[in-house]
């Protein structure tokens, strides 16, 4: 079983990254920071496609909206896929902008069948105009979104049911979901098709406490290591799926030594080894 | 069609300007062109790799001995790079590395020090793996180079040559103008038909310090003692210059901008030997503990916190 | 649902004062906007304390982009190749 094990680039990990490329399968590269970047920086990353395989991921288009992604960021979106000719490349089931307004970061919709139908469409016209394969993935959300008619597990199944991409699953995102909104992310697993689960996302964040009423809520901040509770979901994944994943640990700032870092890949390698030995072993898990 | 052989006086000085300007030009371009191509996988776990890419087998035993320095198996002191125990030889995994401690071992004078055959012995591989890479020239790209340059010769010496030449016969014998000219450009020509990098290895260079250009950013922040092995791969990149000499100051004594004689030793054709100056006298420094770390809401998509 | 929700939601979580207004009156704030009454009545029953952390959150990554962004156009410019 021919699992990767990578890491999202950031420049600041490049020493570590590119001097331990023996332990690295892959690495997730941020596309919009190279939207508008200088022809030196999108050749070196040019440069950085040929020593390693890389998967292009976005934060910016905003898919799971009902508004039609402008095709203007696509086509950019499709240039720069063009040019590096990424692994695969995702985008968040997330809307980022309304009525002119930028949010500036991940927001989850409402989940209704409005957005479902906005989500395929914009996936559908994404898949044409980039042509690359596209996974989708699963945000983390502070909020539970206003004017939801449904679950996340089923809002998710649906959009992958009516859109051409697999999924992105976030483990993070989903630990952190199913603590703040109290669902078993176990069962949330389960009702996702297993044979379009292709990548993993591994983070850590921290616990934040709102002023008003005191109540905490988990973050997913990527800022701290992967918790152990992520690394058991990485192997219930292991265990209920057949086919290689692409495993990608993502950290945006107070970064570790490299060897941590490393370190928690190897704790990744670990878990989802142990989740096939399980489904291997496991006559109930190979009947599921 | 005006025959340039006509030209006289200053018409004529400025169309031999214009002349050389477009042979060092085609010579740059036909050389650029003929060694580019697709970047090759190149394997970074090895600094040392790097430093021979950026400067030559000197460069490479001078990142190393700094680097043996900060992580204390080398001490500078007086001028003088003394080991601090001959165990150290067997500690390190670089065979230049061994070398640059070995050769302490048998002399310190740091005047010296990298005249060495030994320690350039084992920076051979390097070459021949950055030349198999085309990164560096080998001897195929070096006789395209002295093609390009008998080319580049011949028009200019050939061209001023017949001006001459028809200047003598027209009773025109003041040529000091065109000799100069000629032996600007035909020098200019000689110095530069050769440089240490192959047009894909200066673009693999550059790619590399723009994907460490972080790391050149943070140098203040990398501490010494080689735990993290950024400081040797700053190095490796962008030179022994990059680190700040307040943390390594070592680096400050191997500074080329304080070095009285400096030679750049490159790839394929020779090298000779090399001497440092330092100017004052440097500790060996300590052993620091792990690499830096910062907290910064950077890019990604983690929430903001 | 439409994308004159999206819309409000956006405005929401980013603009502190309209945020201020909403919680003063929801109904109000969301009728004054043009939403649908479905829309409405599920803005009455926001999730109160995920509107705060996730618009702070939000807050704090766009002030973390502003930091990252170059000075101006020129200086960017003059930094690249």
């Amino acid at each position: 079983m021919n699992d990767r094990f990578g890491i999202g680039w950031r420049p600041e990990l490049a020493a570590g990254i590119l001097s331990n490329l023996d332990c690295i399968d892959i690495i997730e590269v941020i596309a919009d920071d190279y939207f508008t970047a200088p022809r030196s920086k999108r050749r070196a990353l040019n440069t950085l496609a040929r020593q390693v395989p890389v998967a292009l991921h976005g934060v910016t288009l905003g898919m799971a909206s009902a508004v039609p992604v402008e095709a203007r960021r696509l086509e950019r979106t499709a240039r720069l896929v063009e040019e590096v000719r990424p692994e695969f490349w995702s985008e968040h089931l997330a809307f980022v902008r309304g009525g002119g307004v930028e949010i500036g970061h991940l927001a989850a919709p409402p989940r209704t069948a409005a957005t479902i139908a906005g989500a395929a469409r914009n996936l559908a016209v994404a898949g044409q105009i980039v042509g690359a394969p596209l996974l989708v993935e699963n945000i983390a959300t502070l909020i539970d979104p206003p004017g939801s008619t449904m679950s996340e597990a089923d809002w998710n199944v649906e959009i992958l049911a009516a859109a051409q991409c697999d999924l992105l699953l976030d483990l993070h995102n989903l630990y952190a979901n199913a603590v703040n909104f109290g669902f078993d992310p176990h069962q949330y697993i389960d009702r996702m098709p297993r044979e379009r689960i292709r990548a993993i996302h591994l983070a850590g964040g921290r616990w934040i406490k709102a002023k008003s009423s005191g109540e905490f809520r988990l973050l997913d901040d990527h800022l701290h290591d992967v918790p152990e509770a992520v690394y058991n979901l990485l192997e219930y994944v292991g265990e209920k799926t057949c086919h290689p994943l692409t495993v990608i640990l993502e950290r945006d700032g107070c970064y570790p030594p490299t060897n941590a870092l490393l370190n928690q890949l190897d704790l990744a390698r670990q878990a989802l080894r142990r989740g096939r030995e399980r489904r291997r072993t496991s006559p109930v898990s190979e009947a599921a | 069609m005006i025959n340039p052989l006509e030209l006289t006086g200053p018409n004529f000085l400025i169309f031999y300007m214009l002349l050389g300007t477009l042979v060092l030009a085609l010579m740059y371009l036909l050389r650029r062109l003929s060694e580019s191509g697709a970047v090759p996988r190149v394997d970074y776990s090895d600094p040392y790799l790097i430093a021979y890419l950026r400067g030559g087998e000197l460069e490479t035993m001078r990142v190393a001995a700094v680097s043996l320095i900060d992580r204390g198996f080398l001490i500078l002191s007086n001028r003088r790079l003394e080991l601090v125990n001959d165990r150290a030889i067997d500690l390190v995994r670089r065979p230049v590395e061994a070398a640059v401690l070995r050769r302490a071992q048998a002399t310190n004078d740091l005047m010296l020090f990298f005249d060495s055959r030994t320690i350039r012995r084992t920076t051979v591989e390097y070459k021949e793996t950055l030349q198999r890479l085309r990164l560096l020239p080998d001897a195929h790209i070096y006789r395209v180079r002295m093609l390009i340059l008998a080319a580049a010769l011949a028009v200019l010496i050939g061209f001023a040559l017949a001006s001459a030449v028809t200047a003598a016969m027209r009773g025109r014998y003041n040529i000091i103008y065109l000799i100069l000219l000629a032996a600007f450009f035909c020098g200019v020509a000689i110095k530069y038909y050769n440089p240490l990098r192959t047009a894909l290895g200066d673009a693999l260079l550059t790619d590399l310090r723009t994907l460490f250009q972080s790391l050149k950013n943070r140098a203040s922040m990398i501490r010494a003692g080689g735990a993290t092995g950024e400081a040797v791969l700053l190095m490796a990149v962008f030179g022994i210059n990059a680190l700040p000499g307040a943390t390594f100051p070592a680096a400050r004594e191997f500074d080329d901008r304080r070095r009285s004689n400096r030679t750049s030793c490159g790839g394929g054709h020779g090298c000779h030997s090399c001497h440092s100056s330092c100017s004052s006298s440097c500790s060996s420094s300590s052993c620091g503990g792990g690499g830096g770390s910062g907290c910064g809401g950077g890019g990604g998509c983690g929430g903001g916190s | 649902m439409s994308a004159k929700f999206e819309a409000f939601l956006a405005k929401l979580y980013v603009d502190d004062q309209a945020r201020s207004r909403f919680l003063a009156d929801r109904r109000r704030e969301a009728l004054s906007s043009g939403l649908a009454e479905d829309d409405c009545a599920a803005l009455e029953n926001i999730d109160l304390v995920g509107l705060e952390l996730a618009a702070n959150s939000f807050a704090r990554k766009r002030a973390s982009h502003r930091l990252r962004r170059p000075a101006s156009k020129l200086s960017h410019w003059l930094k690249s190749e």
